[in-house]
């Protein structure tokens, strides 16, 4: 494969083996000297003034080590959004506005004494009204979440290109309709664990993050302690999802209740914690409109989405604004106009998940663009590639995509899933449908630094070992780190690692998201590192050989000069010779990376957010039961343009696995609610899908070159999430004509689609 | 999720768990498996001080036929026992395949046939945390209180039964062994529920099941259907098992039973079913004539998700779907 000995190939995971073994330690695995347990005292109430917290009872029982309440809780400078609660406590101060929401936490000897305390603390509350629904909490006469705020209303915003108005006159056709998404969890493998140990004044914490940067960013920030005082410290972490993208409660209450006791605290998450109290996807009801030519030009689209933001704004505001943009690059609209709402209301905060609330506006996108497709008499597949977007063109938004595997994807899962035969010799109660999706590869959050730092040693002993603060989570990427590196000095994989992310050893690192912000940016960084040390390397070599820098190769360890195989010297004996004899010089490459890419205009969102656009098309066979109302998947094909793939076997693991939990929201997935309860806050109750619901998933990787991606690579992580609703959706209107509006397509509401039909 | 304390017996014969039954009463809990049980300790719904495991009883394991006595089953073979039982996958083929629907491969193996059968009933206002509950106004009937959270003008529990071995073993007319210190007496299953969801079963607090029994059927065949929202590690939303016997000279139904799971506290017997087909051959107005009554017996409600309604509707097709199967599997076997 153009001459590359690890780039391109099937390599298994570098860590495989530890976490297959069981021999991965995870947070909750490391046991310090005299370390204490911590419980988080949660209410249980949906919403309520707190009027007096009693601790005194719970401070008596023998083991209790600490207590703390929001009085122990510094006065915040500042709001800070992104990794807290709006008012910037970890601990509820005067209301607690969901169930779960923190408000004291113990330290005991063990578990079931920081239970039993837990238990002891008595909180006089003032019950309040609770408002769980979105529309119900704009309405005026809705309980209001925050006293300081004049409504419910979290955010709206409103962004517009092109000419709207006109886009919809100069319209054939006007196709509208309503959506409508479930709040579903992330479901990570790994509850959400916290060790922190605060001694002389230094803290140190431990803990799975997608950011430990930025967990310790806001850990300094809420503790008003410098952050050169905070050490986090990632050992191996469990699935992430978007769920772990900072920091949460858990991470201050435990490094308080540390500083309180002078022991090491840690605090584990149940699942139960998880699905109460942690944060999970953005629910939106998306009203969608798209005006096309006769032709099936698109001319206009506009969506107004209303989203459940929770009780908090957490990253409410940042995804919701993304949803109004969605499917508006990957097809060529001229004219766009998108607004949204943000709402406050009695139920948990939510989070980014796999997709950022992509997978949800999609889902209203692709679904109107088979009704569409319908309408004007026109293939699904074929209106899609009309209007795709092409290589070489700039988005409405100012996206530039200078890589595109978009035709190449829709023609591949055409063929694979047999679309033609399939939509001309129908069986009954079987259908195809299909959808696509764009999605970015990293993009630039604020006006800080948005790229990446790698360094990389070269050991004595000839073993290389690259140092990233950049967090593994399952996802794949020391793997694409080891092969860049051991691409570019000529090493095998075995003879590669990759450091935990250690905030006082490791670079600051914004960490993996955007579905390939490791990939793209710090591979980047990880070949200029590779590049760097190389130079040292030959450097060297040459004094030792002494030979031209020019003639030196590097392979399989060694470094020879070119044509004289017996003039070599082993990487080892380099390594030791420019330690030794230079005055402990060691190789050490930096490579430092940043996309040319733009901050969002604040008031237009226009702007080239990410280096590189991604791309997948998706198709499904289904077969439903017309009686019970059951789906299921006969076929899935799944085609991702991820660029070049470094490890195809990875990227087809991230595909196979987004793809997965694309249909596990589409068919399955939601947290029930009544009256604010959650009532299937655990991994019984609330489905995921097994593999025997599974179809094998034909999994196609589309490579085209994206040169902003290190060996024309981009991002492999989530799209594969965005179709699999809608395609499914299609797939049951081509089955039996009733098209469902709402994700999850449970049973019960084919049923009821069919019923209503067969009423018309 | 840890479990909480209680005291723990591993007994060795059965004389030994009915003296600690006796002793402890409604303090003590059996274990078999223990798939049922454990979930409910770490969750805190129960709280019993003495758990007694039953599992190293010998010869509570077995599966035997004889033409006299019929198909006897221990209380203690596990579910993959029964699905991999050439005996079973023989002469009742249904209970393998009702056994294999049950959980995870894993469940399989831990759980037992009469742990699955007496398990605890369900409902998304009891299988929750004690911090959950405490989010309630009052306690709910399963627990003690007045109130049920579901149904609120229901004086009783409407928790549901979610076994897959019940309803099948209920369909072929099984009976079960029960032994207490004062010996020993068999129940037919018709007699063996309660419908009651605060307590499902009349087994007392001092007595075990040890076996089961069904007399040999002839020309007759089974089926049980599950519906669940995913196919592995769920319990039924509903489910219908079916038994036709045949006369083999007409073809024409001697004995039926029909019986449909997880909409209410304890399987339902389709009351109608024999009126409606016997005498009969078979024909599929007579299935939808049964799945009609079915509808109409059944009152599941809004507790384990999955609407009532639906849940209704989709177990008038399964069983309408399991008495065809049934019936024509008597077909195959006569034709094979």
């Amino acid at each position: 494969m153009e001459g590359y000995h690890l780039i391109g190939r099937r390599a298994p995971k570098i860590d495989g083996i530890a976490k297959a073994t069981g021999r991965a330690k995870y947070t909750e695995d490391l046991v310090l000297p005299g370390m204490l347990y911590g419980k988080i005292l949660r209410t249980h109430l949906h919403h309520a003034r707190i009027k007096h917290i009693d601790t005194s009872r719970a401070k008596r029982l023998i083991g209790v080590k600490g207590i703390i309440t929001s009085q122990d809780i510094p006065e915040p400078e500042r709001w800070i959004e992104r990794s807290h609660r709006a008012d910037g406590r970890f601990l509820a101060v005067d209301k607690v506005r969901f169930m779960g929401d923190e408000v004291a936490a113990v330290a005991a000897i063990d578990e079931d004494t920081a239970l039993e305390a837990v238990n002891l603390i008595q909180v006089e509350y003032e019950e309040l009204p609770g408002v769980f629904d979105p529309q119900e909490a704009l309405k005026p006469d809705a309980p209001k979440i925050h006293d300081r705020r004049k409504d419910n209303l979290a955010d709206t915003f409103r962004v517009d290109n092109g000419d709207i108005d006109k886009g919809f006159q100069e319209s054939d056709y006007i196709f509208e309709d309503e959506y409508k998404t479930a709040c579903v969890y992330q479901c990570y493998l790994e509850p959400i664990c916290s060790l922190a140990s605060f001694e002389m004044g230094k803290l140190k914490l431990w803990t799975g993050s997608m950011y430990p940067s930025g967990v310790r960013i806001s850990l300094a920030e809420v503790l008003k302690i410098p952050e050169s005082k905070i050490q986090v410290i990632q050992p191996y972490v469990g699935g992430a999802f978007g769920g772990r993208i900072d920091m949460q409660p858990l991470h201050p209450i435990s490094a308080l209740l540390s500083m309180k006791t002078g022991k090491p605290v840690v605090i584990a998450n149940s699942r139960e914690d998880e699905f109460l109290a942690t944060l999970p996807s953005i629910p939106l009801f998306i009203t969608i409109k798209i005006g096309v030519k006769w032709d099936g030009t698109f001319l206009a689209k506009q969506v107004d989405i209303v989203g459940n933001n929770g009780a908090y704004v957490n990253w409410g505001r940042m995804i919701i604004r993304r949803t109004i943009l969605a499917g508006d690059t990957l097809y060529r609209f001229p004219n766009t106009r998108g607004q949204e709402k943000l709402v406050f209301t009695n139920t948990p905060p939510i989070a980014p998940y796999r997709g950022f609330g992509t997978r949800q506006a999609m889902f209203a996108v692709e679904s109107l663009l088979d009704q569409i497709a319908e309408g004007l008499n026109i293939d699904p597949m074929d209106l899609r590639m009309k209007n795709a977007i092409k290589e070489g063109e700039v988005g409405v938004h100012g996206e530039v995509v200078k890589s595109c595997g978009l035709p190449e994807c829709i023609r591949r899962v055409r063929e694979s899933i047999q679309w033609n035969d399939k939509k001309r010799h129908k069986l009954p109660g079987v259908g195809v449908g299909m959808a696509c999706t764009m999605y970015w590869s990293e993009g630039r959050l604020d006006d800080g630094f948005g790229g990446a730092v790698v360094f990389l040693k070269i050991l004595e002993d000839g073993r290389i070992q690259i140092v990233t603060g950049e967090a593994e989570y399952g996802q794949g990427m020391w793997n694409v780190f080891a092969q860049i590196a051991g691409e570019e000095l000529g090493v095998p994989l075995e003879n590669i690692e990759v450091t935990h992310p250690d905030t006082d050893v490791t670079p600051f690192s914004l960490g993996p998201w955007g579905g390939g912000r490791a990939t793209v940016t710090a591979g980047n960084a990880v070949r200029l590192a590779a590049l760097d040390a190389k130079e040292q390397i030959f450097e060297t070599t040459a004094e030792l050989l002494e030979a031209n820098y020019e003639e030196l190769v590097i392979k399989g360890g060694q470094i020879q000069v070119k044509g004289s195989p017996t003039r070599r010297i082993s990487l080892a004996q380099v390594a030791k010779s420019r330690l030794h004899r230079r005055g402990g010089s060691m190789i050490i490459g930096k490579g430092v990376d940043e996309r040319n890419t733009d901050l969002l205009d604040p008031r237009t969102h226009y702007g080239n957010f990410s280096s590189a656009y991604t791309f997948a098309a998706q198709a499904a066979e289904v077969k439903v039961d017309r009686e019970t109302g059951e789906v299921k998947l006969l076929n899935f094909c799944a085609a991702n343009d991820q660029g070049k793939a470094i490890n195809p076997m990875l990227a087809e693991g991230q595909l196979e696995g987004s793809a997965v939990q694309g249909i596990g929201s589409g068919l399955m997935e939601q947290l029930l609610r009544r009256e604010g309860n959650i009532l299937n806050p655990n991994l019984l109750d609330y489905k995921i899908p097994t593999a025997s619901d599974l179809p094998q998933i034909q999994s196609i990787l589309v490579e085209s070159f994206e040169p902003n991606g290190p060996y024309g690579t981009k991002a492999a992580g989530l799209q594969g999430i965005i179709p699999p609703a809608p395609a499914i959706a299609n797939a049951i209107y081509d089955a039996l004509g009733i098209r469902v509006k709402q994700i999850p397509i449970t049973p019960e509401k084919i049923l009821e689609a069919l019923e209503k039909k067969k009423g018309r | 999720m840890r479990l909480p304390k209680f005291d723990y017996f591993e007994v060795k014969d059965i004389e030994e768990a009915l003296k600690l039954l006796n002793e402890h009463q409604a303090k003590a809990k059996v274990m078999a498996g223990g798939t049922d049980l454990l979930p409910l300790l770490k969750q805190r719904v129960i709280h019993p001080l003495k758990v007694i495991n039953i599992k190293g009883i010998p010869g509570l394991s077995d599966i035997r036929f004889d033409s006299r006595e019929g198909l006897i089953l221990g209380g203690l073979c596990t579910l993959s026992n029964i699905s991999s039982s050439p005996l079973i996958q023989e002469r009742f083929p249904v209970l393998a395949e009702a056994a294999d629907l049950v959980g995870s491969a894993q469940i399989r193996n831990m759980a037992t046939l009469g742990g699955n059968v007496c398990q605890d009933t369900r409902c998304f206002y009891y299988n929750q945390s004690a911090f959950w509950r405490k989010s309630l106004s009052s306690l709910c009937i399963k627990f003690g209180g007045k109130q049920c959270h579901v149904v609120r003008k229901s004086e009783h529990c409407q928790a549901t039964y979610s076994s897959d071995m019940g309803p099948v073993l209920l369909a072929l007319g099984f009976e079960a062994r029960v032994c207490s210190l004062k010996g020993e007496r068999s129940i037919a299953l018709t007699d063996f529920f309660t419908y009651d969801g605060k307590a499902p079963t009349i087994l007392k607090s001092n007595e075990m099941i040890t076996h089961f029994r069904v007399p040999p059927l002839d020309h007759w065949g089974g089926a049980y259907l599950k519906f669940r929202l995913r196919r592995s590690i769920d319990f039924p939303l509903a489910s219908a098992a079916a038994m036709v016997a045949v006369d083999p000279s007409d073809g024409k139904c001697i004995s039926a039973r029909v019986a449909v799971g997880g909409v209410a506290s304890g399987p339902v017997l389709v009351k109608e079913a024999p009126e409606i087909l016997l005498g009969k051959r078979p024909e599929k107005k007579l299935a939808e004539g049964v799945g009609e009554a079915a509808f109409n017996d059944i009152n599941p409600i809004n507790n384990v998700g999955g609407s009532p309604l639906h849940r209704r509707k989709v177990s008038m097709k399964l069983v309408e779907r399991a008495i065809l199967q049934a019936w024509s599997s008597i077909q195959n076997s006569r034709s094979k």
